[in-house]
């Protein structure tokens, strides 16, 4: 997994203009956004953190898990462009099926140290979003990053498949 | 009218539909991924000596069932407890090569007999085939293959004469873009033209790079870097194929190729070549012991993957491009070597015509075994 993809993968997957978005929506309080990114944050450093471990346990190999997560980041990438904006509470914003198939892939394949650096730029990324004045504004780059998250799935699909 | 800032356990239980629907997205998502998408992987495991003795059995179904004319039984269907018709010259080839190479010299030999009563020899070159039947480079190429082997395995030079009419047969069919037409006719005296194999221009390369090898210096080498560069380039768009082929035989030519040195392209599809294959060993180890698995590949579709694995998994321990595949190739070649050894009739199966043999759908045919043996030969060092 390249650099590149590594950070569009983040940036699509915890998709700032969905959080501008639900924070229009919810007006959340100082402890809720800090509660959005440490959750967000969490199930990112767990996800990469016990990739090698869970995939271990479940036999399945980094390469073919990347399909998997590839066609949960397509799929819920296209979803997210029909439907950008979510319900449910702000804290729980960054909590997805695709961040964490992403986090699991990307722990499976890259250094740690490597894997959280991408994804802190992400999630400072979408902090800025929920603090920017204008949410609504911001919101519009949802669609963008849901097509990016789809992109980035078509990518790791035909990765997975053409990697040994 | 704005909504009301969040917070408290009255803002969670205002959300507590959401959150049954989240349980429920997250346990779909996990059951899709388990059962459907990313099934475990299973490789069961094997060793040498096992594989050893299923290569054994797999070579006793093919020596067992040879003919007093030297060729083999074709086909069996193991419903009907009867035979099945038919013949293939390439596949006689193609499983006298796999005798050889397991050291069952007599039986390759009384194959060889068969051989040398149905040879062409035209312009100065050899092929191979039948009266009635048009020269196929396919077949001349694997008698080469099998010939080259025999040589190193026998230190017999009787045959080399044909070997080089067999090579010079391949360079005749080979166009200077590197292509090779498939079959010389009879009837017009000349090679037909615009009709390429899919497995044939692999098979042809294999053969010119063994030919290097066999005769260094003899000038096989550039006609092999021909069509090697047409393999990795061009081949696919210049047969109208929509995806890019996967050809076991030319991961063996770039094998057999590599002292000489591979050029980025043909290192490449190298790469490419290895990520087919692993792609189709891994989806065949999540199929393993799934009690409704609906796919039944036949011992010769695995044995090619496993044939192009092992022949990447050597190319990628000589080739520094490549180094960084050598493991999982390595681990690769063992998972479909077990897969193999557990998918073999055993030798104490009540019929004795399946004892060995690796069937589809109740038949098997002789380049099943022929593959099979071969993928399990190239997995031999990689096995613990």
């Amino acid at each position: 997994m390249s650099g590149g993809l590594l950070i569009a993968g983040f940036l699509a997957t915890t998709n700032a203009g969905r959080v501008a978005l639900a924070r229009d929506g919810a007006r959340p309080g100082g402890r809720d956004l800090a509660a959005a990114l440490a959750a967000g944050a969490v199930l990112i450093a767990a996800a990469a953190a016990a990739a090698d471990p869970l995939l271990d346990a479940l036999d399945i190999s980094p390469e073919s898990f990347r399909i998997g997560a590839g066609l949960v980041l397509a799929v819920g990438g296209a979803v997210s462009l029909i439907r950008p904006r979510r319900s449910g509470p702000f804290a729980a914003v960054l909590v997805t099926p695709e961040l964490a198939c992403f986090a699991i892939s990307a722990g499976a394949e890259e250094p740690l140290p490597q894997v959280l650096g991408a994804a802190a730029l992400a999630l400072a990324v979408a902090a800025l979003a929920a603090l920017a004045p204008r949410p609504e504004a911001i919101g519009r780059v949802a669609p963008f990053l849901a097509a990016l998250q789809l992109v980035v799935g078509v990518a790791l699909v035909v990765a997975g498949v053409r990697d040994v | 009218m704005p909504a009301a800032p969040e917070g408290g356990r009255a803002g969670w239980r205002r959300h507590a539909p959401w959150l049954a629907a989240q349980v429920a997205l997250w346990v779909a998502v996990a059951a899709i991924l388990r059962l459907a998408l990313v099934p475990g992987e299973s490789c069961p495991a094997v060793g040498r000596a096992e594989a050893a003795r299923a290569i054994d059995a797999g070579a006793d179904w093919l020596v067992e069932g040879q003919r007093p004319d030297g060729r083999f039984r074709y086909g069996y269907l193991a419903d009907e407890g009867r035979p099945a018709p038919g013949y293939n010259v390439t596949r006689h080839a193609g499983v006298m090569d796999a005798l050889y190479r397991v050291g069952r010299v007599g039986p390759a030999n009384a194959a060889l007999g068969y051989v040398e009563a149905n040879l062409i020899h035209h312009d100065g070159w050899t092929a191979f085939a039948p009266s009635g039947e048009d020269a196929n480079v396919g077949a001349a190429a694997l008698l080469a293959v099998a010939l080259v082997h025999r040589r190193e395995a026998t230190g017999d030079r009787d045959h080399d004469a044909v070997l080089r009419g067999l090579g010079r047969f391949i360079v005749a069919q080979q166009r200077p873009d590197g292509s090779i037409l498939q079959y010389w006719s009879r009837a017009t005296g000349a090679s037909v033209p615009g009709v390429f194999g899919k497995f044939s221009t692999g098979e042809a390369f294999y053969a010119l790079a063994l030919m290097d090898r066999a005769f260094p210096g003899e000038g096989w080498l550039p006609p092999a870097r021909r069509t090697a560069d047409y393999l990795s380039t061009r081949r696919d768009a210049a047969e109208g194929h929509a995806f890019r082929q996967s050809d076991h035989w030319a991961a063996y030519g770039l094998a057999t190729l590599a002292p000489a040195g591979l050029t980025e392209a043909e290192a490449g599809y190298a790469r490419w070549l290895a990520g087919y294959f692993g792609f189709l060993v891994r989806l065949e180890s999540q199929r393993v012991g799934r009690p409704l698995n609906p796919f039944s590949e036949s011992g010769a579709s695995l044995g090619t993957v496993g044939e192009g694995t092992t022949a990447l998994w050597r190319l990628a321990g000589s080739d520094p491009r490549l180094a960084d595949l050598r493991d999982r190739l390595g681990d690769r070649s063992a998972c479909l070597a077990g897969i193999l050894v557990e998918r073999q009739v055993a030798r104490t199966a009540p019929d004795p015509s399946a004892r060995g043999a690796w069937f589809a759908d109740g038949y098997t045919q002789m380049d099943d075994q022929q593959h099979a043996v071969a993928a399990l030969l190239g997995a031999l060092p990689a096995l613990g």
